[in-house]
């Protein structure tokens, strides 16, 4: 229904409230027109307050302005922005119909009734839902309120579609399914969307891009899987994935190598004295092979795969994800392989 | 599932407690209907009493009615929009409004009427009519219907409700009256439930308002055992039970009814 999707820019947005807290720092952040922007980090890193300021529904401080298309909207009152929200708890209007919930964007905004019973319908379509239409909306599954939460946002086709944790109030199976659905849904809307949640796993398969934000800021932006492979900060890294830390001492740090017992490999000097591996990149083999030697002290079985944690001397035990049909057991000597290539390189923060 | 209490001992002490209570009301209520209480039933079952009471004190039942409507009215459209207000404003001074509010709760009745003659006695037609009545009975029961309504206007969903309806676009108008008010109707009935029962029975208050034009049920009722029949103060209490009690079980079964269509 979408025409012609706009962009976002953010310049120096901050927010600091009454008491003096700051909820988010000054933040740049650009939105391409129809991109879906995840804004992932734990609880209370600014990732909602930033979605609020986007909303209207907080204010920014002094300094900053937001852009939609180019047009300054930073005092435009949240009812005059035309932004669409998908609220955590969907926020449906109890007392309405599912298609009234739907309409009531296009009713209070003076929309004839010819067109709302169309784009309502189209809507319903889109959402399948229309042998609920005139249900209540207690009366629907949590996935179906979450879909009749969509249709009502994107209904008075608003410039930037807004959804804050639009999954978090289904239950984890529901959830895994509704995630690749609503994907597809937000491409098919080809609508500028901003995307706020706390889920790695939600925030890779639904959106283009994604900012990785702590403490009031955004850490590192761009592509889920550049960020998975290439994160620049610890926090992104072990954020995103499980990680092994590995330390090497200031001695092998200058000389550029890693060191486990008999096992050495080059790692360069510029990736500090903290490695970061994943689980999946590390693969274990029979003690006589060339790799770090270790010993299996626990092995979790979860059918497709097993995980194995390994002691390794001088370091913390690591993670090594395996396939499902490897015969290594509690007590068995293995050598585990590292390729230089696999270890995440940022600097010396640990 | 439906197993009922096998405890003997509980179901005594349950009938016991319901024949005291009960008693009084039964006593009372015959006490109306015969034409000579000490003699009993003896005496013989009369309708006089119950006439005598419609007629002398007739239009103060109706006038009971009428203030508790009006009240229940006039603290809605006070009460709700003060609820939004308080419930809204986090500050200290809203806070302090809202132990003013229901000060005259805790204050006696018959202090309250005291201020209220002190300040608009000399008001002479104000004094003299049923409103001045109407007025003490609304500052006595709205601090009820505002707690239940502010309480339900601050309860996160609705706050969120209203969030969503400021991205869709509507303004304060359509957001109150569209979104707000209907979602937290179970609140506002409940409330009002409260407000009509306390405006029906009240007594203190009234009794220092009340003119001899102006009376509502409660004072009648005091009138009468002071100076008549005992048999026509119990015919009062009748006619209190036979007008008041299916008005009071409308009203709740509208408010159940309005809370199982409004629950979320």
């Amino acid at each position: 229904m979408q025409t012609s999707a706009v962009s976002v820019n953010i310049q120096a947005a901050a927010k600091t409230y009454a008491d003096g807290t700051r909820g988010l720092l000054p933040t740049n952040l650009t939105i391409e027109p129809a991109e879906i922007m995840a804004l992932l980090g734990p609880s209370g890193c600014g990732k909602t307050t930033l979605l609020r300021i986007i909303a209207g529904l907080e204010s920014i401080d002094k300094g900053g302005w937001i852009r939609f298309d180019g047009r300054d909207v930073t005092n435009l009152p949240v009812e005059k922005r035309q932004v669409g929200m998908v609220f955590q708890h969907y926020a449906l209007f109890p007392h309405l119909s599912v298609a009234a919930n739907i309409g009531y964007g296009l009713k209070v905004r003076g929309v004839d009734q010819t067109r709302q019973r169309k784009v309502v319908g189209d809507l319903l379509d889109l959402v399948q839902l229309q042998e609920h239409a005139h249900k209540r909306p207690t009366e629907l599954s949590g996935g179906q309120r979450q879909r009749v939460a969509l249709a009502r946002a994107v209904a008075a086709e608003p410039k930037v579609l807004l959804l804050d944790e639009p999954l978090t109030a289904l239950d984890a199976k529901l959830k895994e399914s509704l995630r690749d659905e609503l994907g597809q849904l937000l491409r098919r809307l080809s609508i500028t969307a901003v995307y706020v949640t706390h889920d790695q796993k939600e925030a890779m398969a639904i959106a283009d891009r994604m900012a990785v934000m702590k403490s009031g800021q955004i850490v590192q932006l761009g592509k889920p899987e550049a960020l998975y492979r290439q994160p620049t900060h610890a926090f992104v890294a072990a954020f995103l994935g499980r990680v092994n830390r590995i330390t090497r001492s200031a001695e092998q740090t200058v000389q550029g190598v890693l060191s486990l017992d008999t096992f050495t490999i080059p790692v360069p000097a510029s990736h500090g004295s903290m490695l970061m591996v994943r689980p999946e990149h590390l693969s274990i083999q029979p003690p006589h092979l060339p790799g770090a030697p270790g010993v299996v002290s626990t092995r979790v079985f979860l059918g497709d795969k097993v995980q194995l944690t390994v002691s390794l001397s001088g370091q913390e035990p690591v993670l090594v994800d395996c396939h499902g049909d490897v015969p290594w057991q509690v007590g068995d000597s293995v050598s585990i392989a590292i390729n230089p290539g696999n270890l995440l390189p940022f600097g010396e923060s640990p | 599932m439906n197993r009922r209490t096998q405890s003997p001992g509980l179901a005594l002490i349950t009938a016991i407690v319901a024949i005291f209570m009960l008693t009084p009301m039964v006593l009372s209520t015959t006490a109306a209907l015969v034409n000579n209480y000490s003699q009993g039933l003896a005496s013989g079952l009369t309708l006089r009493w119950l006439d005598q009471v419609i007629t002398v004190y007739g239009q103060t039942v109706v006038w009971s009615i009428a203030i508790a409507v009006a009240c229940v009215i006039g603290n809605i459209f006070i009460g709700v929009p003060a609820a939004y207000a308080l419930a809204r404003n986090p500050s200290r001074w809203a806070k302090t409004f809202e132990e003013i509010l229901t000060l005259p709760v805790a204050v006696p009745g018959l202090a309250t009427g005291l201020a209220l003659i002190l300040a608009y006695g000399t008001l002479r037609d104000f004094r003299q009519s049923y409103s001045f009545i109407l007025v003490g009975h609304m500052i006595f029961t709205l601090p009820f219907l505002v707690r239940t309504v502010t309480a339900a206007f601050q309860r996160p969903d609705l706050v969120a409700m209203d969030e969503a309806a400021k991205t869709l676009g509507a303004n304060f108008r359509q957001r109150f009256l569209g979104i707000l008010v209907p979602a937290v109707l179970p609140a506002i009935a409940a409330g009002s439930l409260m407000v009509f029962t306390l405006s029906i029975g009240e007594f203190n208050l009234t009794w220092m308002l009340h003119t001899p034009l102006t009376r509502t049920l409660p004072v009648g009722l005091a009138d009468s055992y002071a100076s008549m029949r005992l048999e026509v103060g119990s015919a009062y209490t009748l006619v209190f039970f036979i007008v008041v009690l299916p008005m009071l079980w409308l009203f709740q079964w509208c408010t159940h009814l309005l809370e199982k269509k409004y629950a979320n």
